[in-house]
Order: C-alpha cells, then structure tokens, then sequence
C-alpha cells in the first residue's frame, strides 16, 4: 500500500508541474503578457519600465522558474483591484466555494446513489423510465440556466429564499442544487449501468444461490462493487464541480473563488486570475489523488499490484 | 444407494415470456433423485438443463419465468415456497455450483468473508465458530494452508483453487443435493479430474446426492450413477449409466454416442448429426427431435411419445411404445 | 439505417430537434419576423403576446434595446450551430492527428500526449477556457478554439488505440520521417474502422460544445456582444428579470432542447454502431 501511495504522490507532483507550465505558457500565448498585467491606463514608458522590472525581458527559462519560485513561495503577486497580494485575494474566497462544493456534492450523491441503484433494481419499470428521462434532462440543461429558474421560481415569486450572497443555509440551498444537478445527473446514470452490469455477474447468482435475502444480495455484494466502480467518478465530479462554480457563483452573486476568476478576468487583474488557476490546479490534483488512494483501499487488487 | 427419496420432479414446465413470444425452456420433465445418487444431465447447450436445476432452486426471475408442475424436496414442494422461504432452501439444504470459478467470487471480499456468510447464515453460528467450520471444510476439499487462504482475495488463487472454494462454499451446510452446473468446463483437463474426483469423494462421504450438468459424455461415463439426456426441454431418455453407454435406445442418444471420437476412428470423418435445434419459441407439436431423427415416424411429428420403461430406464420414443405407452415410467427409474 | 431510427423513439425525437434547429440556422434570415440587429428603444422591454405589457408586432417580445426576442432566438442558432460544428472539426481533427502521432511513433511522445491528455480530463474544462478566453479575447475563432482544445482527448485515445492494436498485426519498423508505406497502410487499415466510433463520438461531444459556448457566452467571453446568442440573451436578461421573467425562459428552453437533441441522437448513434462502445 505504501508503495502505492508513494507512486500516485510522484505522479501528482509531475501533474502539478505540468500544469504550471501550462499557465506559463498561455500567458505568453498572447504575446505580450506586460499588457494583460498592467493597468489599461498605463503609459508605453510606464509599460517598459514594468516589463523590465518584472523580468519579462529574461530568456524564458529564466521566467518559468521565478514563476515557480514565486508560486511556491506563496507569492504570486499584487492584484490590482483589491491592491492586496493576490493569493490573499484568492484564500479569502476558497471558504464559501468549499461550502458551495460540498453541499452540492452531499446533495448530488444523496439524489444520485439511491436514484442509480433503484432504476437498476426496477429496471424497465415506470419509475426507471422517470428517473432515466430526469437523468438525461440533468445533463442537458444549462446549469445557468436553471439556476436562474430556480431564482424565480423561490425567491422571486416565493421569497423562500434570498436572490443571491452568501448568508447562511437558506442561501446555499439554491446554488448548491444548481451545481449539484449535473453531476447527480451524470453519477445516476453511470451508476445505474454498472449496477445492471453488476447483478448481470456470476458472483450476484451465487450469493442468490446462497440463500441470502434479495437485499443482503443487493447492499452486501452489488453496492460495494458498484460504489467501488463509480468512486472516480465521483473523485471527478467534484473536481468538475468546481469547475461549474465558475458558472454557478456568478448567477447567484456567491462570493467564492469561481465568481473571483470571471470578475478578475473582466477587470484584466491577472495576477488573481493566475494565483486562482495554479490553486485550482493543485486541488484537483489533490482530490485525484484522494480519490486513487481510495481506490487503492476499496479494491485490494490494485493497491497489491 | 439407498431407497430415500432426495429429489422428485414431477411434470416441470417452465417457460418464458418474452417480447419474441413464449420460449418452452422445460416441457413435462420427470426425473427422481436418491439419497447418495449420482445424477449426470446431459445435452447440447440450449437443452434445458441448467433451466430445470435453476427451477430445482428457484433461481430464476420469475417473470418471465412460469414455473409448473411439482419439486419434491424431501417432503417440501418446492414450487409452493414463498421467496422468504426458498432463502432458507438455498445453500443450506440445495446447493450449485457454477461453471466460471474466475466470476464466481466476490472480487472485494476475502474468501473467508464469503465462505462465512453462508454458514452463519443458515446456521447461525459465531464468528469463531463460523470459522473453524470454514477452515475444516477448505482443508476437507484440498486446499492447503486453509489458514492463509481464508484472509485471501479471490485473485490470489487459481481457477482450480477457487472451484474448489465454491465447492467447499456449497457443501458448508450439508446440502441434501449438490448442482454442479458445468463445473470443470472452463478448466484445465488435469484440474478438471481432481474436481470431479473431489465431488466423488463428498458423494462417498457425505452421502450428498449430486446433480452433474454437462455436454461431456466422457465426464458421464466416469462420475456417475444415473444418466437424464435432454433435448430441447424434455427428457428423452434415462438410464443407469452403464446401461445407457452399452445399450443406448433413443436415436439421439445413439447419435451423440457416435459422435463422441475413439481410438478406432482415426481416418474416418466424425459422424454428426444432421440439423439444428429447433426454437424454443416454435416447437414441433409431437417429438421435438422428429426433424433430425434418422428412425422418424409420420406420429412422431404429431404426438410427443410417452415414457417407456426399458430395462432399469425408460425412453421417450414411438419406436417403443404403442400408443397407451406406459405413462408414469420416469416415476419408478 | 434510416429504418432504425424512425424504429428508435428516443433517436427519432433527436433527430427530428436538431432538424428543426438546422431548420432555424439556415434560415433565419426568411422567416425571422424582424432584424435581430435592430433597436427600436421606443418598444423596448415588451412581454410575450400571452402576457400583460406585450405588442402583437413582437411576438415574444423585446428586450433592453429593442430588440425582437423572436428574431434574435431565431439567429441565435446559427451561432450554436456554427460553434458545435466547428468545434466537433477542429476537435475531430487535432485528436485524430495526436492520435496517430501517439500511437504511431509511441515512446516519448506518446507519453507526453498521453500526460497531457490525463491532465486535461481531470481538470474542468472551463477553468482552462476561462484562462485561454482571458488570454486571447473574445471572438468567433477563439471559441471554436477553444471548443476543440476541449474535447479532442476522446478521439486521441480511441485512434490511438487502434494504431497500437495494427502495430501489434503487422511488425513495422521505427520510422524516423512521416510518409513510406507504413503510414498509409495505417491509414488504409484504421480509417474504416474507427469512422462509425468518431461519428459517436463527434455527437456526444457536440452537446459539451454547446454547453460551453453557451457558458462562454453567459459569462461574457463568447462571441462579441452584438451577435445574438442564446447564452448572452440570458446573461442580458438577468439584468431585469424580476419584471420580465420570460425573457430568461427562452434562450434557456433553446440550449436545452438542442442539447437534448444531440445527446438523444448521440445515444442512438452509438447504440447502433455498437452498444458495447465505452463512450
């Protein structure tokens, strides 16, 4: 097991370099970063002085690896908007998008996990027929979209909740949901085709020949096989449900990470815009590596390898 | 080979409803079964074989399936048990055994974890207990260092290994009728003695009654005491084993005997048997062989025959009886 | 194949949407009521005629400018259509390419291609769109763009498979330069194959396109703002959507019916060619 660990770690530190050179190079992809960091009211003199003090006039390595340096160290610049160092802008937000993230997650699972399993169990019956035909809307409807639905539906029309901001349950309850949609969508249904594979399985028969209950048969050897298959997924929904906050906060004025990347991006503050996508980075590389981990302790036959 | 009674079917039907029609997977099967009987169902794949013990257990979804007629398991009738009763049958009083040892196990549980569960299900024994009956059985059945292989995972042993498992996994509660569906097909042929070897040895000790389901005639000849040869869903012949080797009565019967290669054929084509199966869906209303029957009637193709006694056997063919043929005949052999 | 799907409800009922939103893409400019582009400030921020506020000349209504919803729902097509097809091409394309290179040359490249192409799946597209659209601006090309850096992974892996399992048949010895007989025995070999897997593939891949444009667009990063498209009538709509509610219901109904028409066609698609299709 430990070796195990060890190998997913080195390959997680591999990944994150990669995606630092990433970021790098899409920064120069434009051709002249200088503009995109400084003030659009800056002078040309203004400019070069920026351009030299800054290093952009060092041979590229050079550049990369103060970068790294920097972004190691914490210090990925000043924002200009807030005026304060930009990873401090960055943090302040990491609270309320983790918020946003598990709720919606803890919502996408309890409506996908039971939805998954009981269209497989009913297969072909009327209730399959609703949960697959929800299922696909799921992934169909933009989640902007629906969220604003959402909006007028409970806080507009029945002031149930607030229209947006971050001030307690009432107000994640709409978001969360938002975000949480695409991904019980997508877990119910792969859920529900593994599980069908699943009870397909001799191992499913024999337990039946066994004499265990219908339910000892379902909970017992189908469950774990088929929550141990859609456990990646489930690793990576949440990574993509970060993705979607981007999305969902702007729609709903949360004021988490995602909301800070599309306001940084309107207002050319790059350096948040940077310090936000290496940050991002590193979280998804962290839950993958959660997530292998998990795997590693779920199915013996991998960790043993 | 004791009188007792174990097993009596008697005119199981089974079909399925299906969107394509309704399929007649098992039609008017009869057979008995006695305390320490070795029982070898034969046929070609679609015959009907694994349907008729699937029934004996009740292992079928029952829609599609429509289960008819009577199973007599030592006085219970099995077809009139509810589901929350069969679950107190299965395991514990019949067991099976399946054809790919590889699929057969759990691949997220040790093999002691699932050799327990059926022991302390059926006889709720304790942890300890449940154990030390686990690793008894493991080493009754051949496997060495049961000790270690009881924490394993199913990967970490061999196909050999793990059919041996499921045989240790089916006889923990002492079932009256051990089903060995196809049980060494998906083995090397040495690994496939030793098992059959193994189920002999249970047989002797434990007096439990066997059911061999296989397309092997050589497997047949060699394990067991009675022979039931099937073609599509019905019983066509049933003779002891030596009896239906030496004096084979039905033509099907006589055409896979023939079939089957020896040492005096070399050279000379394998004899086949012309046709195919016909559908389940679309049956022929007399004898289901009478279009590849090489002694066909102009009745058999409008009546299906009744069982003949023969010897200790009895036979499904108009070439033996009239038309008052003995019926009840699979009753008494 | 044209019989099984009118047999396939499900593939029908796609089929039959993308139809009538091709229908609405091609043309637009006959039977959209007014010009999409016109302001007319007087009737501006009208309802549906079913609704209080409305004038029968605009049928949907107008929004903030003027402007006649119908009409610019209408155009709107055109753009999600344009995005979702190109993107597919160029998509298509550079996985295709990757792929072969991958499969074909292996070692290093293949496993750099490959990293990446892991590195790419577990990161939120968006995130990286967000960062490419912030880099280079907003723009037709930057979508289509960005559309196929997105989803080129699938095609890469698939024809990368197919090459290593030719590779396997026949021993082909390192080649250090493109063109020889190797290549075009590869593709002589690998393109029937792999044809039906792409047309899968494409289709599913169309419906993350229009997702994501949508998406861009919402966020204001799409094409430019004059150019009427679903996700930006909705980012606009919000603006006043205490009072005029139905604006928002619209452009939201377009997206999902179009998604949902390519995703039920998709599903035919591959259930066709092949159900055992890991896609």
């Amino acid at each position: 097991m430990a070796a195990y660990i060890w190998r997913r770690l080195v390959q997680s530190i591999f990944v994150l370099l990669g995606i630092t050179i990433v970021v790098f190079c899409v920064l120069h992809l434009s051709g002249d970063p200088v503009q995109l960091l400084v003030p659009p009211s800056a002078s040309q003199a203004d400019v070069e002085q920026i351009r030299q003090e800054m290093g952009f006039n060092d041979p590229l390595y050079q550049q990369y690896f103060r970068f790294l340096k920097g972004a190691v160290q914490g210090d990925f610049g000043k924002s200009f908007y807030y005026n304060e160092p930009a990873l401090k802008v960055v943090l302040d937000r990491v609270p309320a998008t983790t918020e946003l993230a598990v709720v919606a997650m803890i919502i996408s699972l309890v409506i996908a996990i039971p939805a998954g399993i009981i269209s497989a169990i009913k297969r072909n019956t009327v209730l399959d027929m609703l949960i697959r035909f929800f299922a696909l809307l799921g992934q169909c409807v933009p989640s902007f979209w629906f969220g604003i639905m959402l909006i007028l539906l409970f806080a507009v029309n029945l002031h149930l909740t607030p229209t947006g901001g971050r001030s307690g349950f009432a107000s994640v309850i709409l978001p969360a949901i938002t975000l949480g949609m695409f991904s019980a969508a997508s877990i119910t249904r792969i859920l529900r085709s593994n599980m069908i594979e699943i009870m397909g399985m001799e191992y499913i028969t024999v337990a039946k020949a066994k004499g265990l209950t219908r339910f000892s048969v379902i909970m017992k050897h189908a469950f774990k096989n088929a929550l141990s298959s859609i456990l990646t997924m489930i690793g990576m929904q949440f990574a993509a449900l970060l993705g979607g906050a981007v999305i969902v906060e702007t729609v709903f004025a949360w004021p988490g990470v995602g909301r800070l990347i599309v306001q940084s991006i309107t207002n050319n503050d790059f350096m948040v815009v940077e310090a936000t996508v290496v940050l991002l980075a590193m979280t998804f590389v962290f839950i993958n590596f959660v997530v292998d981990i998990l795997y590693g302790v779920i199915n013996p036959r991998v960790r043993m390898r | 080979m004791e009188d007792k009674l174990v097993l009596n079917v008697d005119n199981l039907n089974v079909t399925f409803n299906t969107k394509r029609g309704t399929a007649k997977a098992v039609t008017d099967v009869s057979f008995t079964l006695h305390k320490g009987e070795k029982l070898g169902l034969v046929g070609e794949s679609g015959c009907g074989k694994s349907v008729t013990c699937k029934s004996i257990m009740r292992l079928l979804p029952e829609p599609p399936a429509v289960l008819k007629g009577k199973i007599d398991l030592s006085g219970t009738s099995i077809l009139d048990l509810t589901e929350k009763e069969m679950y107190a049958i299965r395991g514990n009083r019949i067991s099976m055994i399946f054809q790919e040892p590889m699929v057969s196990l759990n691949p997220l549980y040790t093999i002691g974890n699932q050799l327990s569960e059926v022991i302390t299900l059926h006889k709720k024994l304790s942890k300890e207990e449940a154990r030390e009956a686990v690793i008894a059985m493991l080493k009754e059945v051949g496997i060495p260092s049961p000790e270690i292989r009881f924490k394993q995972y199913p990967f970490e042993l061999s196909g050999g290994m793990r059919q041996r498992v499921m045989i240790a996994m089916a006889l923990l509660c002492q079932p009256e009728i051990l089903i060995a569906d196809e049980p060494t097909t998906a083995l090397d042929v040495t690994i496939q003695a030793q098992i059959l070897d193994l189920l002999n040895g249970i047989n002797k000790k434990f007096g439990t009654a066997i059911i061999l389901i296989t397309h092997d005639l050589g497997l047949v000849a060699e394990n067991t005491d009675t022979v039931a040869v099937m073609y599509a869903g019905r019983i066509v012949e049933k003779a002891p084993v030596k009896q239906l080797f030496k004096h084979p009565q039905h033509p099907y019967t006589q055409g896979l005997l023939r079939s089957v290669p020896t040492m005096q054929d070399t050279g000379k084509d394998l004899p086949t048997i012309e046709g195919t199966v016909p559908s389940l869906y679309n049956l022929p209303k007399g004898c289901p062989f009478c279009t590849r029957c090489t002694k066909v009637q102009d009745k058999c193709h409008e009546t299906m025959p009744p069982a003949t006694a023969v010897a200790e056997g009895f036979v499904r063919c108009w070439l033996f009886a009239d038309e008052h043929g003995e019926e009840g005949a699979e009753h008494v052999f | 194949m044209l019989k099984s799907l009118i047999h396939s409800k499900t593939g029908l009922l796609g089929a039959l949407i993308l139809v009538f939103i091709v229908f609405l893409a091609l043309t637009a400019n006959l039977i959209s009521p007014h010009n999409p582009f016109e302001q007319d400030i007087v009737h501006k921020l009208l309802n549906p005629v079913w609704t209080a506020g409305h004038d029968a000349k605009y049928f949907l209504g107008t929004d903030q400018l003027g402007r006649d919803v119908l009409s610019r729902l209408i155009y709107g097509s055109r753009v999600t259509l344009m995005v979702a097809f190109s993107g597919t091409v160029v998509a298509g394309i550079v996985g295709v390419i990757l792929g072969c290179i991958s499969g074909y040359y292996g070692g290093r490249i293949d496993a750099i291609v490959m990293r990446i192409a892991d590195i790419q799946l577990s990161f939120p597209f968006i995130l990286l769109a967000l960062f490419i659209a912030a880099v280079l601006g907003s723009g037709l090309g930057n979508v289509v763009l960005i559309a196929g850096l997105c989803c080129w992974v699938q095609y890469a892996r698939m024809v990368r498979g197919e090459v290593l399992s030719i590779k396997e048949i026949e021993y082909v010895e390192a080649v250090r330069a493109l063109g020889g007989s190797n290549m075009r025995i590869i593709f002589v070999h690998i393109l029937p194959n792999i044809a039906s897997t792409i047309i899968v593939i494409a289709t599913l891949q169309m419906a993350r396109i229009v997702l994501m444009e949508a998406s861009l667009s919402f966020l204001g990063l799409g094409v430019p703002i004059e150019i009427p498209t679903w996700g930006r009538m909705l980012a606009e709509s919000r603006v006043n959507i205490v009072s005029y509610p139905w604006h928002a219901v619209f452009p939201g109904v377009l997206i999902t019916l179009t998604v949902l028409g390519v995703n039920l066609l998709g599903d035919w698609m591959r259930d066709y060619f092949d159900p055992n299709l890991d896609v």
